[in-house]
């Protein structure tokens, strides 16, 4: 394999892992977080912030991608 | 910022407790706490006081003007101050009486009110009908129209469709066989049946029904007679009568409302006030001849408590400050007194946490940083100025209503960072700027300078999260608290060294520097194991983490700007300037609402959870002064240190 192709290619499962993470961990919580505002709306607002949590799997994961085509 | 508070005593004779009370409502700055007999005094000298045997008289008043103000619910105004004056000034009884006198028309609302009610079901119910009846048409004029029977239908789901046979099984053993039952789909997902049966298996049918998951409608019984193709039209009338009554309702809701609800929200503020001054007395120390209430006063604000009780009941009760602690107690309420724009964001700082007393207010901070991320990640001028003109709408359409209120100039501050980066970016609805004005960035080119942009991001993450762990170590030493001092130290020293370490490796460090720079982070770590334990090491690794978190600032610009770029290139696409319009617009509408969303969600948690979470210290309890209506029901009187 190419070197430059294993660079596209490590960026990619970087990113891949990270939005599968993310994915599974904001379907959890939103399911959760769905049934919580059912019975307290007024909580609506932490439910939100609690949902953007693990956004930070991807971001990382996008920083890995980003430092493996642009170093 | 943190307003100064001071604990104060308030004595006065036992014989002026009435009037005492009264002031202090009227001041509305006291805090009061439950009494403790501070070192020195016997605690067996006071005991708390008795409670009114009027308080319970009062609260049933209270729960009728409760009830009326529920039934004039359309009137959504404020009590004038003079009204309030005016109840103010009314004895116990006298305040019955007005309740009393607004029977007539708490009556009279009730019974529209239960008929309105009744109206809507009722409506809802003939509307289900009619919807299935017209859904049936097709099928309907089989159905003989027989007086003494009676109908229900059915909506089930098209893959259950096989339940309708053995409804009809059912009904007819039930029915010996003098039934009649149609069905067709609705559409592609319902179907829909009627079952015609004598009147009198109308139970027998419900509980057959009854144990299945269907949508059941009953015909009611002033139309079983009605051929089933005159129905629809009749049912459709029926629903136009209903209607127009329901609308005349409201009227005469609306004029009850007008005429009464000032009164009966008076009342219930002036009623519930009375109850709150009677039930004061179980938090003071009262003695054979004292009365003592204590409590919490900015420390500003003393001296106009002290004016108030002198001039309302006298120089006999006397205001005594208790010696401030060395280290800000717990149970310190919290006020915060902040510029009028940045009081804006109180509430969304709050919402997370208040911060405990004598610790640093973070505000002014978020006021400053929060609009400036959504800027940064937002940074256009188009986008700017269409939230700019929302905002205006809303306040100018929906001003009075509270969430507009109190939101509105949150989203000028938005507005006007999201302009000020469009002109640093150079992006007026995306590059359109650049063709319709020739718009060039003043800064950087966000569609270009990608890695730049990367490199801010993760820059600001490192001055705001070191930002955060600097106060973390002002507010452990303003708290007194050594232990987490040392930690806090230990974990920024460990930031500051390991950045020393990037830098070293990227080359820009002598080998000096970096050799002392993990000699410190090992030194650093040390401390950190000593103090937190365990966790100290993975609180490191965390800040790298929080530090690499502001990446998203980068990300969802750059998802932003690119997103602006296919609404302009799609829209180019079209020959026809109207539909290049709408398409464009179509696409660049849905960013602005996207990236409004999200980046706020993405300030917002930035700032809770990497910035907030080094250095806020929550638990703290909000100042909630004993203020009357007359002072916190009207903004305009409200005291000057609203908590």
């Amino acid at each position: 394999m190419e070197p430059e192709s294993a660079r596209f290619i490590g960026a990619a499962v970087a990113i891949l892992a990270g939005a599968l993470g993310t994915g599974w961990a904001q379907s959890r919580i939103g399911a959760a977080g769905a049934g919580a505002v059912a019975e307290r709306p007024e909580i609506s607002n932490q439910i939100l912030i609690f949902l953007a949590l693990p956004e930070t799997m991807i971001i990382l994961g996008f920083v890995v991608a980003a430092m493996i085509l642009l170093l | 910022m943190l307003v100064r508070m001071t604990q104060v005593d308030v004595v006065g004779p036992r014989s002026a407790t009435g009037p005492l009370v009264r002031s202090m409502h009227r001041a509305g700055l006291l805090h009061i706490v439950p009494f403790e007999a501070p070192e020195g005094v016997s605690p067996a000298v006071f005991g708390p006081g008795e409670p009114d045997r009027r308080v319970g008289a009062i609260r049933r008043t209270l729960g009728r003007a409760l009830g009326l103000e529920e039934l004039l619910r359309p009137w959504d105004g404020r009590a004038p101050a003079g009204l309030l004056e005016e109840l103010w000034a009314l004895d116990d009884d006298a305040l019955a009486e007005r309740v009393d006198a607004l029977e007539p028309a708490r009556s009279r609302a009730e019974v529209l009110t239960v008929e309105r009610v009744r109206l809507n079901g009722e409506i809802a119910r003939l509307e289900s009908y009619r919807q299935l009846v017209e859904g049936l048409r097709s099928v309907v004029h089989r159905l003989p129209s027989v007086r003494g029977y009676g109908s229900t239908g059915i909506v089930v789901g098209s893959r259950y469709r096989a339940v309708i046979p053995l409804i009809r099984e059912e009904l007819e053993a039930l029915t010996q066989g003098r039934c009649e039952v149609v069905a067709a789909d609705l559409n592609a997902d319902r179907v829909a049946a009627i079952l015609l049966y004598p009147v009198r298996h109308a139970l027998e049918v419900q509980s057959m029904l009854g144990g299945r998951d269907l949508e059941e409608v009953t015909l009611p019984e002033d139309y079983s007679g009605v051929p089933f193709d005159q129905l629809g039209p009749r049912l459709e009338v029926e629903q136009g009568r209903m209607r127009a009554r329901v609308g005349t309702i409201d009227d005469e809701l609306d004029a009850l409302a007008a005429d009464h609800g000032a009164t009966a929200h008076g009342l219930r503020l002036v009623l519930a006030d009375r109850i709150a001054e009677m039930e004061v007395l179980a938090n003071a120390g009262v003695s054979d001849h004292l009365v003592i209430f204590s409590g919490w006063v900015p420390v500003d604000q003393l001296a106009a408590l002290r004016a108030r009780l002198r001039t309302d009941v006298g120089a006999q009760v006397l205001v005594v400050e208790r010696p401030q602690p060395a280290k800000p107690a717990g149970e310190t309420p919290v006020a915060l007194s902040n510029l009028p724009v940045i009081r804006s964001f109180e509430p969304l700082v709050g919402f997370m946490a208040t911060p405990r007393y004598g610790t640093i207010d973070p505000t002014p901070l978020f006021a400053l940083t929060l609009p400036a991320f959504i800027g940064i990640m937002v940074g256009d001028v188009g986008y700017g100025l269409v939230l700019l003109a929302f905002v205006l709408l809303a306040r100018w359409r929906w001003g009075s209503r509270p969430i507009v209120r109190a939101a509105w100039p949150i989203g000028v501050v938005i507005a006007i960072a999201t302009i000020v980066f469009g002109v640093l970016y150079g992006e007026f609805f995306g590059e359109a700027g650049r063709h319709l004005f020739g718009l060039r960035p003043m800064w950087m080119d966000r569609g270009e300078a990608i890695e730049e942009l990367l490199l801010l991001a993760i820059a600001i993450g490192v001055a705001q999260v070191g930002l955060g762990m600097v106060l973390g170590v002002v507010n452990a030493a303003l708290l007194h608290h050594r232990s987490e001092l040392a930690g806090r130290m230990a974990l920024l020293t460990c930031l500051l060294a390991g950045l020393a370490i990037v830098a070293w490796l990227a080359g820009p460090l002598p080998d000096g520097v970096g050799y002392v720079a993990l000699a410190v982070i090992v030194v650093a770590l040390i401390v950190l194991v000593a103090t937190l334990g365990i966790y100290g090491p993975i609180e490191v690794i965390g800040a790298f983490g929080n530090v690499l978190s502001y990446a998203r600032l980068m990300a969802i610009g750059l998802a932003s700007v690119m997103l602006a770029m296919v609404a302009n290139r799609l829209g180019g696409l079209f020959d026809n300037l109207l539909v290049a319009v709408l398409v464009a617009g179509a696409i660049h509408a849905l960013n602005i609402g996207l990236g409004f969303f999200d980046s706020s969600i993405q300030g917002l948690r930035l700032h809770y959870v990497e910035f907030f979470s080094k250095f806020v210290e929550p638990g703290g309890i909000r100042y909630e002064p004993f203020a009357s209506a007359i002072v916190g029901g009207s903004p305009e009187l409200r005291p000057a240190r609203g908590g």
